[in-house]
């Protein structure tokens, strides 16, 4: 059963997803690495409303027996825990960010907060963008580089020290990603106000 | 030089003998440089059958592939030997200029074996590296020493033993720059055992940077942040490190008389603040440094260097000492003499308990300051109970039936926090490889000041996850080498980043931790080769078994074993603190059984 | 009434180590000492919060894991506040 005190971080931090418009009512999860267990939400459990009994706990190397009710993307959330430093993973589908994703390579910030906390972010493509062993080893590969990933067409992994860390990449993102359309849409000239603005590609 | 220097010169004083070698660069990949490098180097060169005053043990400086470069603080250098003080795996870790000017002379390490029969001091100019006699030297101080080697910030370096070394006494450092010192376990002792009195250099090799745009692009980016962070750009500059002293003290975690109890009355007479208003000359900061945490102080009697946080809690609270005049030179003593302050400290404080309790018969009680530079200077010859302290404070409290009283693990005297205030800095002291030393992932970030978040220091499930990445993450910075206060504002992605650039090898910031975590398993590997057991991952009895008695943190003792247990889940170990096969596969490690 | 420390450079602001100041909870105890000393409320304060690695602690325990702000104070209570500080 999980612990009380990380069951509220998740269960705040879902409902700050859901109701920030970051993920669709049962899309998205999350999940915490504490020792050498993880603890996932389960498969159609909603993010915005997440009970005790909504998440599954397994062992970080392999699945324990009875493991089914979680989460499809448990396979990308283990891969990325024996891959990289991140004590906290979560999954969302933001709509700008997505938007943005399917045609290009890398998102880079055009705004001031955007642009210091995240530098750039990565789009990467898989054929099979959904639980597969490729997308798994895929993501979990970049996110030893970069705090926070696009899935083409997909959606953003974001990992961190903890939930609220990795809470915090995917919520600039979205507002790297509202503020880059918003721009396009406005259609004006931007008057450039970055130094070196031009090398953020390069990070 | 491209990142790596790519050469290592190997000295041999029993022959003579002087030769260089490339470096092997996939194990310069694989654990960077710094002390991970050293790591790895002893763990071949240097077995358990070794005495740590032998001449079979080594010295292995090094430096890291940033070195030099001119990033941020990239002028910091370790050395790495097999500890006298607690026959674990040992680097210790300074700053200064002479790591700089190490690498300018094209080399990344350097290795010194053998013993001389006579002292000597080696001399690497461009176009000669000399063995010379140093007779005239043995003997002398450390500001002698560096003064009469022609001591030039920033174009001639000494790096040098004073007479604790010299004497071989366990506690003794490496000094550098004159006050900058490689401090910890003992590695003075070692390099006296070699009869080595000093290395100089001169170095007039460049680096250069494969991607110098992204080189400038990073740390421009870095120069944000340090500039942003009130600790980098307020903090540091203007009180120093000693500012902690009311900080811990308040939570009531400042360990007092021996870790009797966790506040000291006279906190604030022995403060950051009372510093800055009482001694303080002016900040200074070594070479490509923007934050300047040295303090430069000045008393009655004379000028220098310090007094830092540790410094200043292990002569004063430590000992019962309220007075900062006494504590400061006690200080300035330390490094002239060639002295670990924390250590030397820790062992007077012992020295007081026992004799206070009887056990020993001596002057010594707390409080008394007045005798802090005669005891300091019997240590540093040996001299009455100077000979029994030399020691170290674990064999000297067991020589007289009371071990218990070291504050100590794997022999390694206490930094200044009482984990019973701080639980996931017990499982830190507990585990660190070479023994209690906060500098290997302090909690104190987490637990007291909030950094990243602040969590319940009193809290023990969940600690284990904080204090294996903070570990690892301290490893990567010893590794590159650079300064901890730097990695305060700036995260390891920031260092990947910098290391792609200048050596044009990808490196990303997790590519970093786990080159941490691989430094960290062998350091634990070559530890377990040398006979230590899970039963040495402990604290001494008081913080396990007597409740901090007053103050904040009353009533607390460490609950260590249910972090323990979660600690070597986390890191892959078996239930006996062993790497199991998996890890060290996925560590690239198979080779280190 | 609660007793406020100050460390750092909050002591120069406050030209004081320690005042008594009236408050029945953290909040209260600083918006009074605020109003007496813009320059410490500048310090101490931004956009109504209390600026990022300040820190609160109340007989020795961080108001971040009671009830921040609204951690309720006893008389003799004593409140030090931090500026943002580092070392090790």
């Amino acid at each position: 059963m999980i612990e009380q005190r990380l069951y509220e971080e998740f269960r705040d931090i879902g409902r700050d997803i859901y109701v920030g418009g970051l993920t669709s009512s049962h899309g998205g999860n999350v999940s915490a690495r504490v020792g050498d267990r993880i603890f996932i939400k389960r498969r159609g459990a909603q993010l915005g409303r997440l009970k005790p009994e909504d998440f599954v706990e397994t062992n970080l190397y392999s699945n324990d027996s009875g493991v089914t009710r979680a989460s499809t993307e448990l396979i990308v959330h283990r891969a990325i825990y024996l891959k990289t430093s991140a004590l906290a993973v979560i999954h969302t589908h933001p709509r700008t960010a997505i938007a943005l994703s399917l045609s290009r390579d890398e998102i880079i910030p055009i705004d001031n907060e955007g642009s210091y906390l995240l530098h750039k972010i990565p789009v990467v493509a898989v054929e099979f963008a959904s639980g597969s062993k490729e997308m798994a080893e895929t993501v979990a590969d970049q996110l030893r580089g970069y705090k926070v990933i696009m899935l083409r067409g997909h959606g953003c992994f974001a990992v961190g020290q903890t939930l609220d860390e990795a809470f915090q990449w995917v919520s600039t993102l979205e507002e790297i990603c509202d503020i880059i359309l918003e721009a396009k849409l406005l259609g004006e000239a931007p008057i450039e106000y970055r130094k070196r603005s031009d090398e953020y590609a390069k990070w | 030089m491209e990142g790596w220097a790519g050469k290592v010169l190997d000295v041999n004083l029993s022959d003579g003998s002087i030769t260089s070698y490339p470096l092997d660069m996939e194990l310069a990949h694989q654990f960077i440089g710094g002390r991970g490098l050293g790591a790895r180097m002893l763990w071949d060169l240097v077995g358990p059958e070794v005495e740590p005053l032998s001449p079979e043990n080594v010295l292995i400086f090094a430096t890291g592939p940033l070195t030099a470069s001119g990033a941020q603080t990239s002028n910091r250098f370790t050395v790495s030997t097999k500890s006298p003080l607690t026959g674990t795996v040992l680097d210790a870790n300074s700053g200064g200029w002479w790591g700089m000017q190490f690498k300018r002379t094209g080399f990344d390490v350097l290795i010194v074996r053998g013993k001389s029969a006579a002292p000597v001091m080696l001399e690497i100019k461009p176009g000669s590296i000399t063995l010379k006699d140093a007779a005239n030297l043995w003997g002398k101080t450390v500001s002698e020493t560096t003064e009469a080697l022609g001591q030039n910030n920033n174009r001639r370096n000494v790096l040098c033993i004073g007479p604790a070394g010299e004497n071989q006494v366990r506690l003794a450092s490496i000094m550098n720059d004159g006050e900058r010192a490689l401090a910890r376990g003992g590695p003075g002792a070692v390099m006296g055992s070699k009869n080595l009195k000093a290395i100089v250099v001169e170095g007039d090799q460049k680096m250069t940077v494969v991607d110098q745009e992204l080189f400038k692009f990073v740390m421009y980016e870095m120069t944000k942040r340090i500039k942003a962070s009130p600790l980098t750009s307020q903090a540091l500059p203007e009180f120093g490190t000693v500012i902690m002293v009311n900080v811990v003290n308040e939570i009531g975690a400042l360990p007092t008389r021996n870790f009797r109890t966790g506040q000291f009355e006279g906190a604030d007479l022995i403060s950051g603040e009372h510093l800055a208003e009482t001694l303080m000359v002016k900040n200074q900061a070594c070479w490509a440094c923007p934050i300047s945490c040295t303090r430069i102080t000045r008393t009655e009697n004379g000028e220098g260097e310090g007094p830092e946080y540790e410094t200043t809690w292990a002569f004063g609270a430590e000992c019962g000492i309220d007075d900062l005049v006494a504590i400061t030179e006690a200080n300035y003593l330390c490094n002239d003499l060639g002295l670990d302050t924390i250590s030397t400290g820790v062992t007077i404080g012992c020295a007081m308990e026992l004799s206070e309790l009887g056990i020993i018969n001596s002057e010594l009680r707390f409080g008394r300051g007045e005798l802090l530079k005669d005891v300091i200077t019997d240590i540093a010859y040996r001299r009455g109970l100077g000979s029994e302290l030399a020691e170290g404070s674990y064999r000297f409290a067991e020589m007289h039936g009371a071990p218990e009283y070291s504050m100590s693990v794997k022999k390694m005297e206490f930094p200044a926090y009482d984990p019973r205030g701080m639980q996931g800095q017990g499982l830190l002291f507990a585990t660190s490889n070479r023994g209690a030393c906060h500098m290997r992932g302090n909690m104190l970030g987490p637990e007291v000041l909030g950094l990243p978040r602040l969590v319940d220091r009193f809290a023990t499930q969940g600690k284990a996850g904080v204090v294996v990445t903070h570990q690892n993450s301290a490893a990567v910075v010893d590794s590159l080498v650079v300064c901890k206060f730097v990695n305060m504002a700036v995260a390891e992605e920031f260092f990947a980043r910098l290391l792609t650039a200048v050596s044009g090898v990808t490196y990303t910031g997790d590519d970093l931790m786990e080159a941490g975590e691989r430094v960290y398993n062998l350091e634990r590997m070559y530890n377990l080769r040398e006979g230590f057991t899970r039963a040495d991952d402990t604290l001494p009895r008081r913080l396990l078994e007597e409740p901090m008695p007053a103050g904040p943190s009353a009533g607390w003792v460490v609950k260590l074993e249910p972090m323990l247990k979660e600690y070597y889940q986390f890191r892959g170990w078996d239930k006996n603190g062993v790497p199991t096969p998996v890890t060290l596969k996925k560590l690239g490690l198979e080779a280190i059984r | 009434m609660p007793l406020i420390k100050f460390f750092g450079n909050l002591r120069q602001l406050a030209q004081a180590s320690r005042l008594p100041v009236k408050g029945s909870s953290v909040r209260s105890l600083l918006d009074e000492l605020c109003r007496q000393n813009q320059a410490l409320s500048d310090a101490i304060f931004i956009d109504g919060q209390l600026r990022q690695h300040v820190r609160v602690v109340v007989n020795g325990h961080d108001v971040a894991l009671e009830q921040g702000l609204d951690t309720p104070l006893e008389e003799n209570d004593q409140v030090a506040i931090f500026p943002p500080l580092g070392g090790g």
